[in-house]
């Protein structure tokens, strides 16, 4: 079996937030995603101009969701002048979470350049380490294993071509 | 109805069809052993498995994940104290104290035949009344599927866990996100920055990226953490008779687990835990509830499964799912052009009535499997939690490739996995932005067509009785939600 890290000593440093930072960002992040979607209402080209259009759907939903992320940042920012921060929001193995975030992205954009095999066979490899898995064995077995399976199940029986 | 059930055991008599189910029922106790992979990931990440098959095998598989998950989900809540989905939290209660006290067999016995006995009266229930679901939902118009969508996505917020705040901006985001593409109406582009997004957010490699890559990163956290011990010696054939005295709370559960199913967002944790919560009351025994009572490990089991067929009621009869479980079901039939509703129960009964079939045919399948796989589910368990991340990882990349054959939905599933991670992070929870995205689009087209049909005037809606009526429900639900939890809160 795979070789796994184990926890001695005292836990590693993670970045931690209180819930209340965590509310306020999302809030933000909601309020620019309504607005998009509000101001760009505006840009679709449509022959309707009345209130049963395209338009008016999407503006109704964003306002909605505009009220409820300033009602969540009104909340938070009362919390903030009381000192009431919240519990807290901990973010462990970051950088591990972070790498593996980042190398999924780069899949999304070079699988179909580089190819499947390449691209996903180094993708299982690094998450693999990223997972704790140490034995050069097992990790010739996971990605080997997967490459295989993917061949066998997504192109030989489902006829799914990969790149 | 008889007559189309036949229709429904005849599309189902076919090598492929059994194996599918054989399959679904595998993979489902696989996925459901798992802490961590719900039903929901299970469903999300073999939907692109089930594009080149034919449709009632490919719906068999799906709905055979979503049963067995449940089943499998009470062995690590039993062995290790840690549910494998989060109906079988309940479970935990009184299945960890039998099985300190050595009654680990004895326990996940009860637990497997409950979850069997629940099925099978949640599957009569559901053959019962889809159907009239259904006939009734034939006469509905566009108010009245305003007003059900309306309901359904209060009751989702009203019934979700935390904050209803914070469920009300995840129901909105998936709403506003619905908005995305070709017009239903009118053909005109919305928000179509890239071609990927004619058709809308595309639907599958979003649930991968949401329920399944999101996991995939929490994983990833607890990934050095020490995996649970569980115990080697398991005994379960010996005592079969031990339900014979549990009846009644089996057929009161799964009455509970199927009505809370039906109700679109309750899930199955809130089944398992109201029906745990009613035997705890009836419990006149020598052995207090979470001390490792029998009864508490027969309430919540049969309860969670009763809830699989109560949430496929609604799903399949009217188009609203009962849980997230369901909505990523729907998500099955639109691979195969099928349209969950009033008119597949009239153009493609064999649909319907093969899953009722697959549920009757599967339940003494799933039984066995879990009785006799015992050692196998356990050995699932002990799977390191970087190897099953990195391996569902891979399932997630390889599935939104094949959903569309290109790489914008893997890049849609990665966007989808990273929001939904960071979502959960401020307890933002995935559930009310897919069924928003499932319900979203039955309410902007119903409520466009209603408000053409009534001359712009909303009053259009509260003209019919029943569309009146649901969206009144819809609104008390949110203010005595809204007023409870304040007063909770205070």
């Amino acid at each position: 079996m795979a070789a796994q890290e184990q926890t001695d000593g005292p836990p590693p440093r993670q970045p931690i937030f209180r819930e209340v930072w965590g509310d306020v960002t999302v809030a933000i992040a909601m309020l620019a995603v309504a607005a998009a979607f509000y101001f760009g209402a505006d840009a679709i080209e449509t022959p309707q101009a009345t209130e049963i259009g395209p338009r008016a759907y999407p503006k109704a939903c964003s306002l909605a969701l505009a009220i409820a992320a300033a009602a969540l940042l009104a909340g938070a920012i009362v919390r903030v002048t009381k000192s009431e921060l919240g519990e807290t929001i901990a973010f462990p193995r970051f950088g591990a979470v972070a790498i593996a975030a980042l190398i999924t992205g780069v899949v999304a954009v070079t699988l179909e350049d580089l190819g499947f095999n390449l691209v996903i066979g180094v993708w299982v490899l690094v998450m693999c380490l990223l997972g704790g898995v140490r034995s050069p064995l097992m990790l010739v077995a996971l990605c080997g294993g997967y490459l295989l399976f993917a061949k066998v199940v997504f192109q030989l029986l489902l006829k799914t071509p990969l790149p | 109805m008889l007559q189309n059930l036949m229709l429904g055991f005849s599309a189902l008599a076919s090598l492929k069809a059994i194996t599918s189910l054989m399959v679904g029922i595998l993979l489902g106790y696989t996925v459901g052993c798992i802490p961590g992979i719900s039903a929901s990931i299970g469903i999300a990440l073999l939907l692109p498995f089930t594009f080149g098959m034919e449709p009632v095998p490919a719906l068999c598989m799906l709905v055979a994940v979503y049963m067995a998950s449940e089943y499998g989900g009470a062995i690590p809540a039993i062995l290790v104290n840690v549910p494998g989905v989060p109906g079988a939290a309940a479970a935990a209660f009184d299945g960890y104290p039998m099985t300190q006290r050595g009654e680990a067999g004895k326990a996940l016995t009860l637990s497997i035949l409950g979850s069997g006995a629940g099925s099978f009266l949640s599957t009569i229930f559901l053959i019962l009344t889809a159907q009239v679901m259904a006939d009734v939902a034939l006469a509905f118009g566009p108010a009245e599927y305003f007003a059900l969508a309306v309901l359904g996505l209060s009751l989702i917020v009203t019934l979700s866990t935390g904050s209803l705040l914070k469920a009300m901006i995840g129901l909105l985001f998936g709403l506003v996100l619905t908005a995305i593409g070709v017009d239903p109406l009118t053909g005109d582009n919305r928000y179509v920055v890239v071609r990927g997004l004619l058709d809308g957010i595309p639907f599958v490699p979003a649930l991968i990226g949401l329920f399944a890559l999101a996991e995939v990163f929490f994983m990833l956290e607890i990934a050095n953490q020490p995996q649970p011990k569980m115990p080697t010696k398991l005994s379960l054939w010996s005592s079969l008779g031990v339900l014979n005295p549990h009846w009644g709370n089996v057929f009161r559960s799964s009455v509970i687990g199927y009505i809370i199913g039906v109700i679109p967002g309750a899930g199955a944790a809130i089944a398992s835990f109201a029906a745990y919560a009613c035997e705890k009351r009836l419990n006149k025994g020598p052995i207090p509830f979470g001390e490792g009572n029998p009864d508490g490990v027969v309430a919540s089991e049969t309860a969670n499964n009763a809830v699989v067929c109560g949430a496929l009621a609604p799903m399949l009869a009217l188009g609203v799912p009962g849980s997230a479980s369901a909505a990523i079901l729907i998500g099955g039939l639109m691979i195969h052009g099928l349209q969950p509703g009033p008119l597949l129960f009239t153009n493609s009964p064999q649909v319907p009535y093969s899953i009722f079939a697959s549920l009757l045919i599967g339940l003494p399948i799933m039984v066995v499997l879990g009785l006799a796989g015992a050692r196998l589910w356990v050995l699932v368990t002990l799977i390191p939690r970087g190897v099953v991340a990195t391996m569902v990882g891979a399932l997630c990349l390889t599935g939104a490739y094949a959903s569309d054959n290109d790489e914008f939905s893997v890049a849609v599933a990665v966007a989808f996995g990273v929001i939904g991670y960071l979502l959960r992070k401020v307890d933002i929870q995935p559930a009310p932005i897919v069924l928003a995205l499932v319900l979203g689009e039955m309410m902007e087209i119903n409520l466009r067509r209603g408000l053409i049909s009534g001359n712009n005037s909303l009053m259009f809606f509260l003209s019919s009785p029943i569309s009146g009526s649901l969206l009144v429900v819809a609104a008390l639900l949110l203010f005595v939600s809204l007023f409870t939890r304040k007063r909770a809160v205070a």
